[in-house]
């Protein structure tokens, strides 16, 4: 593929030349996703250090595995999913995130390989997940706490009453609250997007 | 029982390292080492710069020394991005997290040129590669590698250097051919 075309070319139109061996499509899609992965790990860690470390995983991930992209969803979106669930299984497994209600339903993060049709199938969890965890994040610290010890520690309300010095009925009141701004901020990601809710996040939790 | 290498690789934004760093990730990974990549900021809040430029070089390095059967993330990387001047900050942190080998990018070997004896002294080797002039447009040949390491300027390498590179079988035919020019 010429230098030209490169720069016009699909990222499918790329991938496809990758396959053949074609060194310049893969520094062509490399440049176009380093930055977006790197920030989506960003959006994770909140630590450049470790948001590098993740990103250049992902993308070797991604780009060692690159035969297997099916072409189902954009190459965007698939590249996005396997960068997901890297983060969320490194920092699952540095013990940095674990939130019960979203693990019900999780896909195997180990047992399949990144970039199966399985993988692409799961991107709007992924999506919904990146979201959900980047708004745990933004809380103010107190919210994001209580909520991590009820449901990540699996807390009971006595025991959050003791830790806390509080009585039960105002711990059930400050879960009840932070459950609803958590939703609230959720709808509103989804309707406005997630960087939108997070560069206003102060006038959405303030109070 | 095998101890692991630590190769250092001081490098800075404002120049093209994106050759160097490729020849670095290639030594690395031949010699199986961890490799540190240096580099100072001018404030701890602005090294998102860097980081951008380190994964940049990185899709440089995959197009450019293509592997097969190895994965590419097999390179143990460790970014240590210090404060202050860049050839200051490496003799200081040399002098305080000892390495095996330190590479050092034509570019800069003019800037650590009068810091050079002591980057030597505090290091178990040093390695300055050769100047490359202009890009290369298409991947190099399987002896890219070995003519830089050949064209480099080596001071005091560990004495098991070459015999930790000779594991690397794939290069065998060209390591023959490198000691005869050599005639060691």
């Amino acid at each position: 593929m010429s230098i030209r075309s490169l720069s016009a070319a699909t990222d499918e139109e790329l991938v496809a030349a990758i396959r053949e061996g074609d060194r310049l499509a893969l520094g062509e899609l490399y440049n176009r996703y380093y930055k977006k992965v790197f920030n989506k790990c960003f959006s994770f860690t909140k630590k450049q250090e470790e948001a590098f470390d993740l990103a250049q995983e992902a993308l070797m991930k991604a780009f060692d595995n690159i035969h297997s992209f099916k072409g189902e969803s954009s190459f965007s979106t698939w590249l996005y999913t396997i960068t997901h669930r890297h983060c969320l299984a490194t920092l699952k497994k540095n013990g940095r995130f674990q939130f019960h209600s979203l693990e019900a339903n999780s896909y195997r993060d180990d047992d399949q390989p990144d970039g199966t049709p399985a993988a692409e199938e799961t991107s709007d969890r992924a999506e919904q997940e990146l979201i959900m965890y980047s708004l745990i994040n933004a809380l103010p610290d107190k919210e994001r706490h209580l909520l991590k010890l009820k449901y990540l520690q699996g807390e009971s309300v006595e025991s959050l009453q003791t830790q806390l010095n509080i009585s039960g009925s105002a711990v059930k009141m400050r879960l009840k609250r932070s459950r609803e701004k958590l939703n609230m901020l959720y709808a509103l990601a989804l309707t406005y997007g997630l960087e939108q809710v997070l560069g206003r996040i102060e006038l959405f939790t303030a109070g | 029982m095998s101890i692991t290498k630590t190769l250092l690789y001081p490098f800075s934004v404002e120049s093209q390292y994106f050759d160097s760093y490729a020849w670095a990730c290639e030594l690395a990974l031949r010699m199986k080492a961890k490799l540190k990549l240096f580099t100072t900021s001018p404030a701890p809040s602005s090294t998102q710069p860097i980081y951008h430029s380190l994964l940049e070089a990185h899709g440089y390095y995959l197009q450019h020394y293509p592997h097969r059967g190895v994965k590419s993330n097999d390179v143990q990387k460790e970014p240590c991005i210090a404060s202050g001047e860049l050839e200051t900050a490496l003799v200081s942190h040399l002098k305080n997290n000892p390495v095996d080998i330190v590479i050092i990018d034509p570019e800069l070997s003019a800037t650590l040129a009068q810091g050079l004896s002591v980057i030597v002294k505090e290091s178990g080797g040093v390695i300055v590669l050769p100047s490359i002039k202009g890009k290369p447009s298409a991947p190099p040949s399987a002896d890219k590698f070995y003519d830089d390491l050949r064209r480099a300027r080596l001071y005091k390498l560990p004495s098991n250097f070459f015999f930790t590179l000779g594991k690397d079988h794939s290069a065998f035919n060209y390591l023959r051919k490198f000691f005869q020019k050599n005639r060691f």
